[in-house]
């Protein structure tokens, strides 16, 4: 490229971005910015996703039990579908604001940590029972056989190889049930967010004094924040911690979250790409930027920076966590992580909060 | 006679519907509904605040974080409760805001929080850890009369009592005492979570006799907040300390029983509570439970669940006999109505931050 073309091209890359700025986004204060940003470049397009994989297990579940005859293939492409479905859950698993709320959804999508091995239990007494194995009797039942974690056993357990067998017909009525009841929170949970559905979308981005949930921004990026807290504790202390007995304890990886299908390491990488979504709005006008625009320059980049830290070090793990986390090749990468998410919360649970002026549970962490 | 209808006899006492709000839900001073909590500012400072009718009647600074309030309609009094472990209460003129007293706990105790009123007003109860002798509850005796000297004590039976109420006899104290040991020097550690036992008490506040004591099904459910209807039934909302994959009733009622009710909802129901109740309010067979944790607000019916509202942070909540609507506040500075259509918000300070508790006065 010429200088004369460089600078032609630079001048319309500017102009260009100027004049997206101007009809877009730049006239509105950054905490509006943000808002929009988060929602338009992060919260939707997860929800997205999960529906999107949510629906392709259910097609691809109900085609699966309808064949006369299933092999091993069939069931390893299934699981392949499962394992992304399951992926696009934990892309939103830390979102615990907005529609996810109503009648604990989350609830019905994963049940864990299962100390008592309720979900074998559970869905071997529905399986064997004498009511028929429907969506409407799934519902009926209790929330550990309902979703995710309870497709893990059917797809991964003792009832693996009934499902290939010639008496695997209630097991995959099971999962075919529990495929669709997937698909529908995950359809409630996008319909409860998108303009075009029940718009909490819009309640969150307009905050005002009328607004019962957000009566100010502050409140409406502290919802964020906090969300962010909670995915950062989660994996720590939930995935890590308890499990893997770090700091005292022995470790019990059944308390690992996905140890039956050998996924745990992965639902963490995904939770943390997530929740770096969520802080930067995917490069657009994040919380980062806000924190930039508060002259916070250094804390945003620092966060960026342990956010990039901590995802590198779980990708560096090698193996399952299942398997391998005792390893000692393994051990600095733990450590690493491990380190990096406590400096994660306290960056979001102090740092941020104190810069940007906003209070973080008030009530909720009062403990009386 | 059985037993339980003799234990349900001595504690309610001939049931003097109504004494209880009579002394606690007036006060003299003016014809506007009032709302009187503690709260915070976002620079972490602290008030004792009355509101009405859109705007804070009044916002008197405070040393610490305050927790419930207490109204005396025979002396015009609003009673501010520092958190725990503080050692503060201050007595203010509920209409004005003027300071009446200045009460500080003895040496070797701190006030949970709480209190409650006998004798028409005359007596104040609270309940106190007694930290210098390893953490026994003890209520502690004041005498409203006489600038609050403090004139006597007795157990509260229990470790960690937290809420207090008067049973409509105005003779029957009722404590929940939530199990959990603290001490000052601890910085709100829980000490015995492996050796909890909370329980529900009666207890004749005349003699400190121990009428009857009641305990939750699972050793770590803290029994903390409470509230008594004119009929004389204790309802009791619980934070539980043990593993958080379990998922138990956290709400219980009891009206002379062998043991506590739970009341019914579903797990989904208990789950969306999330492990806390931070205030209850009954009125008639109504009851309303409030869940910081959960951002949630249940509301029950004859000891059945009936509806789950959402609102981020709320925990303080009271009964407006005029408007036979309950008012709840929350950290967002907001004061919202809950009643059959739903919630309604009624008024907010933007820049504070409600605490746990609030009293109402018509």
């Amino acid at each position: 490229m010429t200088g004369k073309n460089a600078m032609t091209h630079t001048f319309s890359r500017v102009s260009l971005s100027l004049a997206f700025c101007f009809l877009a986004a730049c006239g509105k204060a950054p905490e509006q910015q943000l808002l929009d940003a988060t929602g338009s470049e992060a919260i939707l397009p997860l929800h997205e996703k999960f529906l999107a994989e949510s629906l392709s297990l259910s097609q691809n579940t109900s085609a699966f039990c309808a064949q006369n005859s299933r092999s091993a293939e069939d069931l390893a492409a299934l699981r392949d579908r499962w394992v992304a479905a399951m992926n696009g859950w934990e892309g939103i698993q830390s979102i615990q604001f907005g529609p996810v709320t109503d009648d604990n959804q989350a609830w019905k999508v994963q049940f864990w940590p299962d100390r008592k091995n309720l979900i074998a239990r559970k869905t071997e007494q529905f399986v064997i029972g004498d009511e028929a194995i429907t969506l409407p009797a799934l519902q009926d039942s209790s929330v550990v056989i309902q979703g995710l974690s309870a497709m893990e056993y059917l797809l991964y357990d003792k009832p693996a190889a009934k499902l290939i067998g010639p008496d695997g017909q209630g097991y995959c009525d099971h999962l075919n049930a529990a495929a669709s009841n997937l698909q529908q929170v995950a359809d409630f949970l996008h319909e409860g967010w998108h303009p075009s559905g029940k718009n909490y979308l819009g309640t969150w981005q307009s905050p005002g004094p009328d607004n019962l949930d957000y009566p100010d921004e502050n409140a409406a990026i502290g919802a964020l924040i906090e969300t962010i807290v909670y995915g950062l504790e989660r994996i720590k202390r939930d995935k890590l911690q308890r499990p893997l007995g770090l700091e005292g304890g022995q470790a019990n990886t059944f308390l690992l979250e996905w140890w039956r299908s050998q996924q745990s390491r992965e639902a963490i990488l995904i939770n943390l790409h997530s929740l770096q979504l969520l802080y930067s709005a995917g490069n657009g006008a994040g919380l980062n930027e806000l924190l930039q625009a508060r002259g916070a320059t250094e804390l945003s980049d620092t966060v960026t920076t342990q956010f990039d830290r901590a995802i590198s070090a779980i990708a560096s793990l090698e193996g399952s966590l299942e398997q391998n986390h005792a390893k000692a090749a393994n051990a600095e990468s733990l450590e690493t992580l491990y380190a990096t998410l406590t400096d994660l919360l306290a960056a979001f649970k102090r740092e941020i909060p104190s810069t940007l002026g906003i209070t973080l549970g008030f009530n909720a962490n009062d403990g009386d | 006679m059985t037993a339980t209808e003799f234990s349900r006899r001595q504690i309610l006492g001939g049931c003097l519907a109504g004494l209880a709000l009579s002394l606690t839900g007036t006060v003299a001073a003016g014809s506007k509904r009032r709302i009187y909590s503690a709260a915070s500012d976002r620079n972490n400072r602290h008030f004792l605040c009355c509101w009405a009718e859109g705007e804070l009647q009044f916002k008197v600074a405070s040393s610490g974080r305050g927790h419930d309030v207490l109204l005396n309609v025979h002396t015009n009094s609003a009673l501010y409760f520092a958190r725990r472990p503080g050692t503060w209460l201050t007595v203010l003129d509920a209409h004005s805001g003027e300071l009446q007293a200045s009460v500080t706990s003895p040496a070797g105790r701190h006030f949970y929080g709480h209190g409650t009123l006998i004798q028409q007003g005359e007596i104040l109860l609270t309940s106190e850890n007694d930290f210098a002798n390893g953490g026994q509850g003890v209520i502690g005796i004041y005498d409203c009369r006489d600038n609050y000297r403090r004139i006597g004590e007795f157990a509260s039976g229990g470790i960690g009592p937290h809420q207090i109420a008067t049973m409509p006899n105005g003779r029957t104290l009722v404590v929940a005492n939530g199990g959990i040991l603290t001490l000052p020097g601890s910085n709100r550690d829980k000490l015995n979570l492996d050796s909890m036992q909370p329980n529900l008490s009666y207890i004749d506040s005349r003699t400190g006799q121990l009428l009857g004591q009641y305990q939750p099904p699972h050793p770590q459910l803290s029994l903390r907040h409470l509230d008594v209807n004119n009929a004389g039934e204790v309802t009791v909302g619980a934070q539980f300390e043990g593993d958080t994959a379990q998922t138990l009733p956290l709400l219980f009622r009891h009206w002379g029983e062998d043991t506590l009710q739970p009341l019914s909802a579903s797990d989904t129901v208990w789950r969306s509570h999330n492990h806390y109740i931070a205030s209850v309010a009954s009125a008639g067979d109504t009851v309303i439970a409030t869940s910081p944790r959960g951002n949630c607000i249940s509301r029950w019916r004859n000891g059945q669940f009936e509806k789950l509202e959402h609102l981020n942070d709320v925990a303080g909540v009271a009964f407006d006999p005029q408007r036979n609507a309950f008012v709840t506040s929350n950290g967002r500075g907001q004061l919202v109505h809950v009643d059959q259509q739903g919630l309604s918000l009624t008024g907010r300070v933007a820049d504070l931050r409600w605490d746990n508790h609030m009293e109402l006065s018509t």
